[in-house]
């Protein structure tokens, strides 16, 4: 069954996941703030106790992509982190062929990964399944690669799912509610925000903050359309936008940002608010209660943040 | 008559007339029904078209089928082949949609077919337009957008769905088989996300009557035809007294001028009525005016008059 790992939640009701995004690892040769975010990975596991993490993009970038990404491998293979990952733009600005990162995440025995099939666009598009005790199928973490930049009639876009994405998680979809039946709820982890994020936010729906322009693609190729076509997402989860982390309910689908996870110093390219506290998005999963998407914000040092309508952002 | 295929002229750009929301009915409505007829035989007297197109909403009354009928023998008399995609309003009134399928096949010059059935809604199809040696000149595409999955208070939620984009890539796969380079026109009721992108870019020319009444979660039909080089225009109606037009990552986005007197309950009409007339060449560029209700032409942007 290509493109397809599996977590069998056994005697658990619950199943975390532990979205981390945006580690944006330049270096390890020099102590530095790379292992402050490896800290911060470490410190999510041990109060949160996920059953997953899911990288969201931009784990490395600059021209040390390829240590980091052996580096972060060998890490989460010494505390025994399963993890999965989607591209992010990071990872192939001046980076080396996807095909390499590729080989050293698919050798790491705690990474989850998959190319996916050759005829769809991007490097990082499948999908990982969550079975129940009677080994029913029911959650599915979509991973869909975001790609880079392109050019729509000659004008440059953010790159956006295309439609060999968007029909390959529908007709992936359909295949795998025939073989283990229907039920399942879907869950999708990308980089790059959807354009529906910003229409959301502009309908005063969003949850939490929104400190910088929603970076989404100028054109949309329906791919919210098709989730909601597909009846059965609970919600999105980004990152790319690094101090966004809000929640927002659009047409019942939970449109989320994650919580930019890497620390990078401010001189290196860093981020625009620097004292804005590096963390993780956490999602819990219910098999008794699959509609129901439980997810708050885990902040260095422990502050937890639950972003519901009426509460004040932090 | 094929309904599928058209031969042109192409010593000469086509004429293509927009006829869109005549919204006619029986009742208190009598009087605007007369004024909208008269204005499309003054439109198309006028204006000597050959093809038109109806971007939807025929009919706004209880007896929507019998509108059907008389505008059908209305067109069939001028024998000027029509497409048609449906409106919103169209079905406001109507069980089965089938019976107003059945009417408009009935008519000898309405190119109406039900089309794709995998398609979403009634009547997605395309109509092909060929030279004298049976060349593939224009590719027109009609889609049923506005068959509505659910309301959210005032807005469609969904119009459309990505089965449409899966119809036009799958139809254009087949038509390019032969190699032809032709131009490729949509039409929907609905306007577009994009028009209201295309908007707020600027470099539009025309009257914007109030915020685009577009569906709130986009399908990705513009991205589908985009992604498509051959497409030229799309065309839309929907939103009363709006009839801008502009150009969008290279593709034109038309809304047509608002043929109907009854533009809403109480029948105020906001702009005087009209239709859009385009003149389109073989190679798709398109130069367009208004025919409007008092007889006189205008230029695209409603300001100058012109002439024939």
């Amino acid at each position: 069954m290509a493109g397809l790992r599996d977590f069998h939640m056994g005697e658990n009701r619950f199943f975390k996941i532990a979205q981390i995004t945006d580690l944006h690892l330049s270096s390890f040769r020099n102590p530095g703030p790379e292992q402050r975010t490896l800290a911060l990975v470490e410190e999510i596991a041990e109060a949160e106790k996920p059953d997953l993490f899911v990288c969201t993009g931009d784990l490395a970038w600059r021209h040390d992509c390829v240590p980091c990404m052996k580096e972060f491998c060998r890490f989460m293979d010494e505390h025994r982190y399963p993890w999965t990952f989607a591209y992010g733009n990071h990872e192939r600005d001046y980076g080396p062929p996807t095909r390499v990162l590729e080989r050293i995440m698919t050798e790491s025995e705690y990474c989850i990964f998959d190319r996916g099939p050759d005829d769809v666009r991007g490097q990082s598009n499948y999908a990982v399944g969550v079975y129940n005790r009677e080994e029913r199928l029911r959650f599915l973490l979509w991973m869909v690669d975001n790609c880079e930049y392109t050019t729509l009639r000659g004008r440059p876009v953010t790159a956006y799912i295309d439609s060999s994405q968007i029909d390959w998680f529908t007709e992936e979809k359909k295949r795998l509610s025939t073989e283990f039946g229907d039920g399942a709820r879907s869950l999708f982890f990308m980089h790059i925000p959807l354009p529906e994020y910003q229409h959301a936010y502009d309908a005063g729906a969003a949850v939490g903050n929104c400190l910088e322009n929603i970076c989404m693609p100028e054109i949309n190729s329906g791919a919210f359309a098709a989730m909601l076509e597909m009846g059965d997402v609970l919600g999105v989860f980004v990152g790319h936008d690094h101090t966004n982390d809000f929640v927002a309910d659009w047409h019942g689908v939970k449109l989320c940002y994650g919580r930019t996870t890497g620390y990078c110093d401010h001189r290196r390219g860093g981020y625009p608010n620097s004292d804005f506290a590096r963390g993780a998005r956490i999602i819990l999963l219910d098999q008794q209660r699959v509609d129901r998407l439980e997810t708050y914000l885990y902040l260095c040092g422990g502050e937890i943040v639950r972003q519901e309508k009426g509460e004040d952002a932090q | 008559m094929k309904r599928d295929v058209l031969t042109i002229d192409t010593s000469r750009p086509l004429r293509l007339l927009q006829l869109t929301d005549l919204h006619l009915g029986l009742h208190f409505d009598q009087k605007y029904r007369r004024l909208t007829e008269k204005l499309v035989r003054d439109a198309i007297e006028g204006t000597s078209p050959d093809l038109i197109a109806l971007t939807g909403d025929l009919a706004w009354c209880p007896e929507t089928e019998r509108i059907y009928r008389d505008f059908c023998a209305l067109m069939d008399g001028y024998g000027i082949p029509w497409g048609f995609c449906f409106g919103n309003h169209d079905r406001d009134y109507v069980k089965d949609v089938r019976c107003l399928e059945d009417i408009l096949e009935a008519s000898e010059t309405c190119l109406y077919t039900n089309g794709c059935e995998e398609a979403f809604g009634y009547g997605n199809y395309c109509v092909r337009l060929e030279d004298g040696n049976g060349k593939l000149i224009h590719a027109l595409y009609f889609f049923d957008n506005a068959w509505v999955h659910h309301y959210d208070g005032m807005h469609h939620l969904t119009c459309g769905s990505l089965s449409h984009n899966r119809f036009f890539r799958a139809n254009q796969h087949e038509l390019k088989r032969n190699g032809d380079r032709f131009c490729v026109w949509g039409f929907v009721h609905v306007p577009l996300m994009e028009y209201a992108d295309m908007w707020r870019q600027g470099g539009c020319v025309g009257l914007r009557n109030g915020p685009e009444a577009h569906a709130l979660v986009n399908t990705g039909l513009f991205c589908t035809m985009a992604e498509d080089k051959l497409t030229k225009g799309i065309f839309c109606g929907h939103d009363h007294g709006t009839c801008y037009s502009g150009e969008y990552y290279g593709i034109r986005l038309i809304y047509g001028r608002t043929t109907g007197f009854n533009q809403s309950k109480g029948g105020v009409t906001v702009t005087p009525c009209g239709a859009r007339v385009c003149d389109i060449t073989p190679q798709g560029e398109v130069s367009t005016f208004f025919f409007l209700e008092d007889g006189t032409l205008r230029n695209a942007d409603d300001t100058l008059k012109v002439d024939l």
